[in-house]
């Protein structure tokens, strides 16, 4: 075992990680599975026996209500994992998990991610990182919800989607409908194709071809 | 290091943090040498404050914890209500330099403090110890995407009979009859994000119905069910 160190959970996005090849190492059993967009990982009431990691692409988690309403719980991208509430003991899926592009994903089923956790601390510290910057997230969604209006919360939704305060320079907005982003929102589509005109106009958003977020579109965030 | 022999908890799990079995924080701290201290707090003391600097984990051992935020005009968010096992400060651990959010006991509390580099430390060398923070972790992500989950389907009635089913711990075995520790209707409303008018609205509504009965404590009765369940 190394010496102590200091150890930093960072904030989501977190840094690649190639879970693979260090489970090959680990000999721990896994399946890479590829899903073009739009396709279901899996559906809400399925048996909970898999945690997956995503290696490429982009996953939408989302909820059914009974009365057909769906929200968006999560976006996810590479070196994030999903579908571990299996591991708190929940039997069954919340939430459906499908692709939002191309996505490749590694599936370890449940007993083996236990094991591999055990055995190795690197993994273990990754997870845990992963798990308490998706408790930060997941508790601003609620406070969002709690304290702001539609249109704060759609300006929000954009600049993390953009994946706002991470290196990348460019703010491009991964391919999203405005129907999803209601759903992430909480609102209708048609308030978001208002919002949207609105932050276009003001020069926050740019189309063409793809949407891109303009750091500006902050002011809508931070102003009271 | 000795093996630890560790059997999941039998019951199902449905929503909200599950009763954990007593565990030996204590030890284990002792054991790593890990810095910590014991502090206890009355009914309504903090134990800190948004914008205080982020530098423990704190684990509660006895009483009741609220976790709550203030937006920029004064409104405030009740995120959590914390119960005996229950970890909270944990951003601390995910490099958040101050809180985010304000821990108030809901009645006389004791609690442990670690320092965050001892309990980095602990859960890296701890594989018991670390299981257990994982797994309440676990169960707190879950009950918080079901909080996000109902604020964005529910109506507030709704919301408030939800709320007021999870803090009676309905549906857990061990229970015989459903009553809330102390709450104000002001803390209802700020859980569910409503007007405290709007609470007080319901639970008279609640009272008459019988799905609730007040007499010095609050019992939640089986019946409260219906208002979550009827769509």
């Amino acid at each position: 075992m190394p010496s102590p160190r200091r150890i930093e959970y960072p904030a989501l996005p977190l840094p690649p990680f190639d879970l693979a090849s260090f489970l090959d190492s680990a000999g721990v059993a896994r399946t890479v599975k590829k899903y073009a967009r739009a396709a279901a990982i899996f559906a809400q009431g399925d048996p909970a026996t898999h945690v997956f990691y995503i290696q490429k692409g982009t996953v939408k988690l989302a909820v059914l209500s009974k009365t057909g309403k769906e929200a968006v719980v999560g976006i996810l991208g590479p070196g994030d994992f999903f579908g571990e509430g299996c591991l708190a003991g929940q039997p069954r899926r919340m939430a459906t998990a499908a692709a939002m592009s191309a996505t490749t994903v590694l599936a370890i089923e449940k007993p083996q991610m236990l094991r591999v956790m055990h055995d190795q601390p690197a993994l273990a510290d990754r997870f845990l990182a992963h798990m308490l910057a998706r408790n930060i997230r997941i508790e601003e969604d609620l406070i969002d919800q709690l304290f702001n209006s539609s249109e704060k919360r759609l300006a929000r939704a954009l600049l993390l989607l953009a994946r706002y305060g991470t290196e990348d320079e460019q703010l491009l907005l991964p391919k999203v409908s405005q129907e999803t982003l209601a759903k992430i929102v909480g609102t209708t589509r048609s308030r978001v194709n208002f919002f949207m005109n609105k932050f276009r106009k003001l020069g926050f958003l740019q189309y063409d071809g793809a949407i891109t977020v303009h750091r500006s579109l902050l002011t809508v965030v931070l102003h009271d | 290091m000795a093996e630890c022999k560790r059997m999941p908890p039998k019951r199902s799990h449905r929503e909200g943090p599950a009763p954990e079995p007593p565990f030996d924080v204590e030890g284990y701290l002792e054991s790593a040498g890990a810095a910590r201290r014991i502090a206890s707090f009355r009914s309504g003391a903090k134990v800190f404050a948004q914008g205080d600097p982020s530098d423990s984990v704190v684990y509660l051992q006895r009483g009741a914890v609220k976790i709550s935020v203030l937006s920029k005009i004064g409104k405030e968010a009740v995120i959590a209500i914390l119960a005996p096992g229950g970890f909270f400060g944990e951003g601390a651990l995910a490099g958040q330099r101050v809180r985010i959010a304000t821990a108030t006991a809901l009645m006389a509390s004791t609690v442990l403090i670690m320092e965050r580099d001892g309990m980095a430390r602990l859960l890296r060398e701890e594989h018991a110890f670390a299981d257990r923070f994982i797994r309440f972790m676990l169960t707190r992500n879950l009950r918080i995407e079901a909080d996000l989950v109902d604020q964005l389907f529910n109506s507030s009635e709704k919301r408030l009979a939800r709320t007021l089913l999870l803090l009676a711990r309905y549906g857990e075995p061990d229970q015989a009859d459903y009553v809330i520790p102390m709450i104000s209707q002001e803390t209802l409303a700020e859980m569910i994000g409503a007007t405290r008018t709007r609470v007080n609205f319901f639970m008279n509504k609640f009272r008459d119905l019988g799905f609730i009965e007040y007499n010095g404590r609050l019992k939640v009765n089986s019946s409260l069910l219906t208002v979550v369940l009827h769509d």
